[in-house]
């Protein structure tokens, strides 16, 4: 008998479920593999039917993602978090940072077309104080971050998951998938803000661009270094910062730019928290990064106060 | 008072939403309405980042249409500070685009609404999905999968990724694809064209079979759309809005759409919707429709032939119904470009010009999404970060429109009294818009389909599909 796969979408951007359908060809061969029982953007199947798998993607931000995350754990023997939103929070967890009435005027007041000082009435779903990833309500059997994660990724978790095939996820870094050569090159100045380097050859990080490959888990075969952008580390965070509590982002990157250009930790470590809401976007809301003893994201580049034990 | 029908949630489309029919004592329809449920607020969740990460950042908005995001925020940008890439970086950013369009169009009117056309709005509810067309017509639907996916590849060559591209950056664009990759988009290009050509051929019939609710969904409204003088160009142009006659109603330049729109909260949904003013208020459509109605000309002979035959029978076309056939126009457009843009339009110029530095400033971006018109409008602070943000999505344009077009296909089938009929009936309305709900409410999610049926605030019947509450 097939495997049956459900899948559901929560705050996120459907993207994960789009690199789905970016198996292509592949995905021809996956629906002959499994069977897909509910998948909302595809299929008019409503409810929560029995499976095998349930592959889950999007942060929780309402009552109303909540109780759809529910009934999905309800209904299947393995839940994936899908995608750095599932996994993370993502730019849905950037919400995480702010009160839920800030949120609200920004979108409602102010600005050149809003007629201002309306909100939607109750009939709409009520938004939760805060943005949380799936595993803060459910338990979550296996992780698949990226935004999105690559199809090759995608179809490999699957299998795993699936016991079709052996788990060959890795450990590594964007860095493993890049071509440029990392040398030393004294005197590079920082280029804050900058995503584009002079050399496609040359790493970012010697020349001086803050390129978050290093410090980011590879789901994504790295093609913004390839193409010539600096990472965003839109994955999250590589497994040295997962299991490391003490080292960070902005560590990380600051000793390696200090060692091949000479600039200083310091200048990189004020640029890291300065612009923390970029630079951290899409693991804002998880407690892998805001539970770290030395980062302090609400006060960094938030308006809620920080919660104890952390941030 | 009256009753009042819900469909939740809705699906095949992008997003999450719910749909309240307003049901009169007599029985007849008073009155039908999306709600959208779901927000994000990226207005907020953008402040105070830096100014030039925007078109990466806000490609994340959504999924299905993320090249529209990460283009229009270069355009921001570049607006701004008074900059204008080189043509290679130009040339390559409507080939990225291109390609976008075209697998954007794809899902819509082939993987999400295909299932409506091909298997008709009557098909069982469990049968009526792509997956089922691939079993009963699976050379027709590998066609259009494969249109598709040429279209989304074409975005990952250029744009670095196929879902949330990267390449395009304030001043031009980060990289040149190989030859070798040139050459493989151009074969492309004629593949995409010759199978759209057939494609055509066999929906042409089915959609000539959809009359009885193209005349249903007909929208007293006005058409707004970019046009590059009288060109459909989605990347440049002025607005330019026509009325239900066809006579031009106003033009303007891009930064001064806030003199001439303005949004309004709608019940029970976070998604905001947009009329004209200054005179106003006045209702309107966007998209592929508007944009053929507002323009006479299209980049390449194919698609000009079919835009030529689709003007002949009657102008402007005002129909929900009519944006499947709009899009197809386009989704030829994107193809013959791909072919003539990757088959030598890209030189070995510069790819990126300097831009100076960041400060305090107001960046207004617009362009044509597949979806219709999009406007980013960011203020920097002193320091270049991200103050304040304003976004207008496509499908927020085209609230009204889709709200229309609900009661339109609800009064068609409420009278048939088949409840299945009904809700697939007006799921397809908010399909023919190709609404993107991620982008509306800069949220995602599920598409829901309650039909509620309510008579005033009282709640009388809600229509489920098959599910338990």
């Amino acid at each position: 008998m097939k495997a049956r796969v459900s899948t559901d979408w929560l705050s996120g951007c459907s993207g994960c479920h789009v690199a789905m359908v970016d198996l292509h060809e592949k995905l021809l061969g996956l629906v002959e593999e499994v069977d897909f029982v509910r998948v909302p953007v595809l299929m008019d199947e409503k409810n929560y039917p029995r499976a095998d798998v349930g592959v889950v993607e999007g942060a929780v931000r309402s009552d109303h993602d909540r109780v759809a995350l529910e009934k999905m754990r309800a209904s299947v023997d393995k839940l994936i978090a899908f995608g750095s939103c599932a996994v993370y929070g993502g730019p849905s967890g950037l919400g995480w940072l702010h009160e839920r009435e800030g949120v609200m005027a920004a979108i409602y007041d102010g600005g050149p077309t809003n007629a201002g000082g309306e909100r939607p009435d109750s009939d709409a779903p009520i938004l939760e104080d805060s943005v949380v990833p799936i595993d803060e309500v459910v338990e979550v059997d296996a992780y698949l971050p990226g935004c999105p994660p690559h199809p090759y990724f995608i179809a490999a978790g699957l299998r795993a998951v699936l016991g079709v095939s052996d788990l060959e996820l890795t450990a590594m870094s964007v860095c493993a998938d890049c071509d440029r050569k990392m040398h030393k090159n004294q005197g590079a100045a920082l280029r804050r803000g900058e995503v584009t380097a002079e050399k496609d050859s040359l790493c970012f990080l010697s020349q001086g661009v803050v390129c978050l490959g290093s410090v980011t888990l590879n789901r994504c075969q790295a093609p913004c270094p390839q193409s010539g952008v600096a990472c965003f580390g839109c994955a999250g965070p590589s497994v040295d910062l997962i299991t490391e509590p003490h080292l960070d982002l902005r560590n990380l990157i600051g000793r390696r730019l200090n060692m091949l250009t000479g600039i200083s930790e310091d200048d990189v470590t004020r640029y890291f928290q300065e612009d923390a809401k970029t630079l951290y976007a899409y693991a804002v809301a998880s407690p892998v990064i805001h539970g770290k003893p030395t980062v302090e994201m609400r006060a960094w580049a938030g308006d809620k106060p920080a919660v104890e034990g952390g941030t | 008072m009256g009753s009042r029908i819900v469909v939740n949630p809705v699906t095949r489309i992008e997003g999450h939403a719910k749909i309240i029919l307003e049901i009169e004592d007599s029985g007849a329809l008073k009155s039908g309405h999306m709600q959208v449920l779901e927000i994000r607020g990226f207005e907020k969740l953008l402040q105070g980042m830096e100014l030039l990460k925007m078109p990466q950042m806000t490609a994340r908005l959504c999924g299905v249409c993320p090249a529209a995001h990460h283009l229009v925020a270069t355009a921001a940008i570049e607006q701004g500070m008074g900059v204008t890439p080189p043509p290679d970086a130009k040339v390559l950013r409507e080939l990225l685009y291109a390609g976008h369009v075209l697998h954007s169009h794809a899902l819509s009117n082939f993987v999400l609404t295909g299932p409506d056309i091909l298997l008709g709005i009557n098909a069982a509810a469990d049968k009526r999905n792509v997956f089922n067309l691939l079993a009963i017509d699976p050379e027709l639907s590998k066609s259009l999968l494969r249109i598709r996916s040429i279209g989304q590849r074409t975005v990952e060559l250029v744009g670095g990724r196929g879902v949330h591209p990267v390449t395009a950056v304030p001043g031009g664009i980060a990289s040149r694809p190989s030859a070798e990759k040139l050459e493989l988009m151009a074969g492309w290009g004629l593949e995409a064209t010759a199978l759209l050509e057939k494609v055509i051929e066999v929906l042409k019939p089915k959609l000539d079979e959809l009359d009885p609710l193209r005349q249903a969904t007909q929208l007293p409204y006005h058409s707004l759309a970019l046009s590059n003088n009288g060109v459909v160009d989605l990347l440049e142009g002025e607005w330019v809005a026509i009325d239900p006659d066809g006579h031009e109603e106003r033009r303007f330049a891009g930064p001064g759409y806030g003199d001439n729109l303005i949004e309004h909260v709608m019940p029970g949904s976070y998604m905001k919707s947009v009329q004209l003013k200054n005179p106003g208020p006045k209702n309107f459509f966007v998209g592929p429709l508007a944009r053929l109605n507002v323009n006479s000309k299209m980049t390449t002979p194919k698609a000009q032939a079919h835009l030529d035959a689709f003007r002949a029978s009657g102008q402007p076309r005002l129909s929900a119904v009519d944006f499947i056939s709009a899009r197809l126009i386009e989704m030829l457009n994107c193809a013959e470009r791909i072919g003539v843009i990757a088959g030598g339009e890209i030189g070995d110029g510069p790819l990126r010009v300097g831009i100076p530095a960041v400060k305090a400033g107001r960046h207004v971006g617009v362009i044509e999404a597949p979806r219709g018109i999009l406007v980013h409008d960011y203020t920097t602070d002193d320091d270049g970060r991200i103050a304040t943000v304003n976004l207008i999505v496509a499908t927020q344009n085209n609230y009204d429109a889709i709200d229309s077009a609900v009661e339109g296909l609800a009064r068609h089938y409420l009278s048939e009294g088949d409840d299945e009929q009904l809700l697939n009936g007006v799921e397809f309305a908010m399909r023919c818009f190709d609404p993107c709900l991620a982008c509306a409410t800069h949220t995602a999610g599920r598409m829901p389909m309650i039909v509620e049926m309510r008579r005033g605030r009282e709640l009388v019947r809600t229509i489920r599909r098959g599910a338990a509450s």
